[in-house]
């Protein structure tokens, strides 16, 4: 699967994703990685109705991403859900993905596919710790995204396209620091 | 219409929503029937919690709409999960101070032809007009002079030419 973005973003398909991201990156389709709303037709049916009208929404289980972003060459293609178009390599700049926490980012990284790039664009975790005024995170969250740094993602913080990207660096740095600063 | 009739909330990103009440009620004057909620400072769980208490609250016999800003967006979102589980009788998108103006006007009307009315002049309001100085040498397509000459087919909706 041809991807443009990784993202995790606790709102999923909303505002940022539909208007900010995919005008800038035309992707071919918003694939969104989460067991609960795979198995949720109504959850399905509600953010693909988020989605623009020219781009499918697609919802895959943790194992079907895994499977189908994994480099392989045999043509078989995993089972997708929703009215997307499958999960074949697709034209134009690829695919958004999204993951409500980075919890699911490791989850594919311990199914066989590990982001190479992850996009932190929106957590609001109720009782969270402010990193940026769009991550408010649970040490859950930091653990995870730890994880996958050590793992080798390179990660970002960045909420819209035009906003400021803070890398790998600052962002760790920063979750320390919001750590640090916890009574 | 059921009960004590019709309800709005209005909600939105940011300061929009507060906003638009704002500048109806500057119209209409005090409407106790249109409220709002921003999304700012919430969580997705807390805007969807504080939509579904504010329904519950006040929407109990009454036709409930509810008035996203962004169709797709996270506040449009929370009232389709609040529509799931409440009695709202409709959830509409694109909201701008037309709509709300024409929500109250309108609120008279039966529940059919309210909705329809109330998308028809909302719709209806949405337009341009463009001025020479601005365009150029453009012409556009469709474009209405200011003296009446008429649109032309293919012109944007509400278009008008305004010759300077």
């Amino acid at each position: 699967m041809k991807v443009a973005l990784f993202r995790v973003d606790d709102r999923l398909i909303h505002g940022q994703v539909v208007i900010g991201w995919s005008r800038r990156l035309l992707p071919s389709r918003i694939v969104v990685v989460d067991d609960r709303i795979a198995a949720d037709p109504w959850e399905r049916d509600l953010l693909a109705s988020a989605a623009p009208p020219e781009t499918p929404a697609e919802f895959l289980t943790v194992g079907e991403a895994a499977r189908a972003m994994r480099p392989d060459p045999s043509p078989a293609r995993a089972g997708t859900r929703g009215d997307g178009a499958g999960a074949s390599g697709g034209g134009g700049a690829g695919a958004v993905v999204l993951f409500d926490t980075p919890a699911v980012a490791l989850q594919l990284a311990d199914a066989g596919f590990t982001v190479p790039e992850l996009n932190v664009g929106g957590l609001h975790r109720e009782g969270g710790r402010e990193v940026t005024p769009y991550l408010f995170v649970l040490p859950a969250d930091e653990a995870a995204l730890r994880e996958l740094a050590r793992r080798g993602t390179r990660l970002y913080a960045q909420d819209v396209p035009d906003g400021r990207r803070v890398e790998a660096a600052a962002l760790l740095g920063a979750l320390a620091a919001a750590g640090r600063s916890e009574p | 219409m059921t009960g004590r009739g019709k309800l709005a909330v209005v909600v939105a990103h940011g300061e929009l929503a507060h906003g638009l009440v704002t500048a109806m009620e500057s119209v209409l004057g005090p409407q106790p029937n249109v409220r709002w909620l921003s999304n700012t400072g919430k969580t997705p769980a807390a805007l969807l919690a504080g939509l579904e208490e504010l329904v519950r609250a006040e929407g109990a016999g009454r036709d409930v709409y509810l008035l996203s800003d962004l169709k797709g967006g996270s506040c449009a979102l929370a009232c389709l999960r609040t529509a799931r589980t409440s009695g709202v009788r409709a959830v509409l998108h694109g909201a701008n101070l037309t709509l709300l103006l024409e929500f109250v006007m309108l609120q008279h009307l039966p529940a059919g032809p309210f909705l329809d009315a109330l998308l028809e002049k909302t719709r209806a309001s949405v337009g341009a007009t463009e001025l020479d100085g601005g365009a150029g040498e453009r012409e556009p397509a469709g474009a209405e002079s200011a003296d009446g000459a008429g649109a032309t087919a293919g012109a944007p909706e509400g278009a008008r030419r305004i010759s300077s």
